[in-house]
C-alpha cells in the first residue's frame, strides 16, 4: 500500500500537483502531516510544519496529509508551466 | 526532595525531529550493555527492590494517586534524573516511561514507534483488557490514514466553527437548568457531562439519554487499578454491543450523521470492515464525551480554585481561548499514556531502546517541561505561546481538538457571564484509579 514516487517524467509536466504549500498563520503544529508524509514534510522546533526542501512532487500520502490537516493549511498546486501549454485548453 | 539517581548515562543526544532513521544494524549498540543504573525511587527516599529477572531498575506504576490536577512532583523528578525509565504496568509487563518534552513528541510523531504493535498480537500490554485493535487509535498509517480520511473533513477547525452557534444555544440551555437549580449545584452533572454528550451524539445521531450508562462504561474504559480487568473487558463488551445496536437502528432509518456517513462508507464503498466501523463509533464516543467532561469540569476546578483566574476571564472574556489552551497544559489530568511499540532499536534520552519495548510518552508531563515552559508550575492564563500536547502529536493528534475547543470556549464565555459571582461551595471530590484525574463533583454556588 506504500506509494511509490511519481516516475519524474522527461518533459516535466508531472501528472498531478507539483507543489505543496503550508500556511503558517493557520497551522497548529498537530504533527499529522510530519507524520503522515514524512518524505513532505518536517518540524520546525516550534512544531509548525515545513515542507522538506528536498521534498518530491506530491504524492498520495502528501494528498492524505492535505486531506488530514485539521486547519486545511496544506494546499498542493500544480507549478505555473514554464512555456505555454501545448493544447489550448 | 532529593532523589538519588544520577543522570542516565547519554549516549547520545536526545532523538529530536520526526524523520525515520535507518534501523540500526547491531542489536541495540554498545550502551545495552549497561551497568544497570542504581534504582531511583520516586520519592527520592528508598531505594525500589529490584526484580532478579529484571536488569534494569523498575518504577513504580501508577503514581500515588493525588486528587486535584496541579502537576505531578514525581514526573517533575523524572524529567530531572531519569527522563526514560523502566517501569512495570498493571499486567506486569514492562515499559519505557517517558517524561520529556521533546522525546514525548518524538515518540507520538515518529512512525518507529507503533500504535498497532501495542494492540495487536503479542506483547506489552497496560492490562489484560480489550485494545480495540480494530479501531483509529490502534491503527499505524496506512490504515490509520484511510479510517481518518472517513471523519477529518467534519471535524475541521472551519467546521467546528459552523457549529459554534449549536453549541452556545445547548449551552445556554444548560445554564437555564444551573441557574433554576437550588444553591449549591453540583456542575459534573449538571453542565459538564451534558454539554460533550449532547454534541457528540447530535454529531453521531445517536441518542442523548444513555449519559449515566455512557458514564459508567467511559469510567470502566478509563480504570487502572479502580476496577478488575474483567469488568472493564465487560463493560468494552457492553458498549460495543451498545454501538453495534445503535448502528442496526441507523441502518434502518440513516440521517444526515456522522453514523450514516460511516455506514455508507462501510455498506457502499467497502472502505471499513464492520469490526472497523463498530470501534470507530466507539472510539468516538468515548473519545468526544468522558475526555471534553473531565476536561471541563477540571477547568472550572481550577478557574475558581484562586478566584483571580474566574475574575480574569469574566472580565476579559476575548482572552479565553488563550486561557483555555493554558488550562489544558497546566492540568495534569492524564497520568498516564496509550503504549506504543519500538519497531526497531533505537535510542531515547540516551537511553536504548529494543524493538518490541513498549513506550509511554506522557503529554501531560512534556506539558510541564522546564526547557520549554517558562515557571511551568505556574498556571499563567495569559501564556502565549503555548505548544502543548494536551490533544496528542503525530498522526493520532485529537481528531475532536477544534470541536473540544469551541465547546470549552463557548461554555466558559456563557458560564462567566452569566454566573459572574460563581464560587466553590465546598472542596471538589475526585475520581480516582482511573487514568485521568477529574471532578467527581463541583459544589458550586453564586
Ligand atoms: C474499548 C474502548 C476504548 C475506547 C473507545 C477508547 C477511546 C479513547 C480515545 C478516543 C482516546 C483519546 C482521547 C483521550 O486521550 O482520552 C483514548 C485515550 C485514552 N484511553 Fe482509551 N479507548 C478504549 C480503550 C481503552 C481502554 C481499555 C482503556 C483503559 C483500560 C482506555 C483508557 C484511555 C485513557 C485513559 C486515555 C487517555 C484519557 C485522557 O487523556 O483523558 N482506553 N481512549
Ligand atoms: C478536551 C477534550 C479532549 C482531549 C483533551 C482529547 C485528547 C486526545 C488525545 C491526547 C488524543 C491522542 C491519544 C493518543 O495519541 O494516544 C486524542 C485522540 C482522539 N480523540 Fe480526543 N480529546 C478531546 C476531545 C475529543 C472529542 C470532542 C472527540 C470527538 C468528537 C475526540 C475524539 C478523538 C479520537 C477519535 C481520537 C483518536 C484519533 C486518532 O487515532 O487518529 N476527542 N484525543
Ligand atoms: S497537519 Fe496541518 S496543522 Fe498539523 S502540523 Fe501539518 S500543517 Fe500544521
Amino acid at each position: 500500500m506504500t506509494p511509490r514516487p511519481p516516475t519524474p517524467s522527461s518533459n516535466g509536466s508531472a501528472q498531478g500537483p507539483t507543489h505543496a504549500h503550508v500556511d503558517l498563520d493557520l497551522c497548529i503544529a498537530s504533527g499529522i502531516c510530519a507524520a503522515t508524509a514524512p518524505t513532505h514534510f518536517t518540524q520546525a522546533p516550534n512544531g509548525q510544519a515545513r515542507v522538506r526542501p528536498d521534498a518530491p512532487p506530491p504524492t498520495t500520502p502528501a494528498e492524505d496529509a492535505a486531506a488530514l490537516c485539521p486547519v486545511e493549511a496544506i494546499t498542493l498546486t500544480r507549478a505555473p508551466a514554464p512555456h505555454p501549454p501545448p493544447k489550448s485548453t | 526532595m532529593t532523589p538519588q539517581a544520577p543522570e542516565p548515562r547519554r549516549q547520545s543526544p536526545s532523538a529530536s525531529g520526526t524523520r525515520p532513521q535507518p534501523p540500526r544494524t547491531s542489536g541495540t549498540g554498545p550502551a545495552s550493555a549497561s551497568t544497570p543504573r542504581p534504582p531511583a525511587s520516586l520519592d527520592g527516599t528508598d531505594p525500589i527492590p529490584k526484580p532478579r529477572t529484571d536488569p534494569t531498575p523498575t518504577q513504580v506504576f501508577p503514581l500515588p494517586h493525588r486528587d486535584g490536577l496541579d502537576p505531578i512532583p514525581e514526573f517533575a523528578d523524572l524529567r530531572r534524573d531519569a527522563p526514560c525509565t523502566r517501569i512495570r504496568l498493571p499486567s506486569g509487563d514492562r515499559a519505557w516511561l517517558v517524561t520529556r518534552y521533546a522525546d514525548v513528541r518524538l515518540v507520538l510523531g515518529d512512525p518507529r514507534f507503533s500504535r498497532t504493535r501495542a494492540t495487536r498480537g503479542s506483547g506489552p500490554r497496560m492490562a489484560d483488557v480489550p485494545t480495540l485493535a480494530d479501531s483509529i487509535l490502534a491503527a499505524d498509517p496506512p490504515v490509520h490514514t484511510r479510517l481518518r480520511k472517513l471523519v477529518a473533513a467534519a471535524f475541521t477547525a472551519r467546521r467546528a466553527e459552523a457549529m459554534r452557534r449549536d453549541i452556545a444555544r445547548l449551552v445556554g440551555d444548560l445554564l437555564d437548568t444551573v441557574i433554576a437549580h437550588d444553591r449549591p449545584a453540583d456542575l459534573v452533572p449538571l453542565f459538564a457531562r451534558p454539554l460533550p454528550l449532547a454534541v457528540i451524539c447530535d454529531l453521531l445521531g445517536t441518542p442523548r439519554h444513555d449519559g449515566d450508562r455512557l458514564d459508567a462504561w467511559c469510567d470502566a474504559l478509563r480504570s487502572l487499578t479502580a476496577i478488575p480487568d474483567a469488568a472493564v473487558t465487560h463493560a468494552v463488551g457492553e458498549m460495543t454491543g451498545y454501538m453495534a445496536g445503535l448502528i442496526a437502528d441507523k441502518r434502518r432509518r440513516p440521517a444526515d450523521d456522522m453514523l450514516s456517513v460511516l455506514i455508507a462508507a462501510r455498506d457502499d464503498e467497502d472502505r471499513l470492515t464492520e469490526d472497523e466501523l463498530v470501534s470507530f463509533c466507539v472510539v468516538l464516543l468515548a473519545g468526544g464525551y468522558g475526555t471534553t467532561s473531565d476536561r471541563l469540569s477540571g477547568m472550572i476546578h481550577l478557574l475558581l480554585a484562586a478566584p483571580e483566574r474566574y475574575r480574569h476571564i469574566r472580565d476579559n472574556p476575548e482572552a479565553i481561548p488563550t486561557a483555555i489552551e493554558e488550562l489544558l497544559r497546566y492540568a495534569q489530568t492524564n497520568i498516564q499514556a496509550n503504549l506504543r511499540v519500538a519497531t526497531e532499536p533505537l535510542t531515547l534520552a540516551g537511553v536504548d531502546i529494543a524493538e518490541g519495548d513498549a513506550v509511554m510518552a506522557i503529554n501531560s508531563s512534556a506539558n510541564h517541561d522546564e526547557s520549554v515552559f517558562d515557571t511551568p508550575e505556574q498556571l499563567d492564563l495569559t501564556r502565549n505561546p503555548n505548544p502543548h500536547l494536551g490533544f496528542g502529536h503525530g498522526v493520532h493528534h485529537c481528531v475532536g481538538a477544534q470541536l473540544a475547543r469551541v465547546q470549552l470556549q463557548e461554555a466558559l464565555t456563557a458560564l462567566t457571564r452569566r454566573f459572574p459571582t460563581l464560587r466553590s461551595a465546598a472542596p471538589a471530590t475526585w475520581k480516582s484509579g482511573l487514568k485521568t484525574r477529574a471532578p467527581r463533583t463541583l459544589p458550586v454556588t453564586w
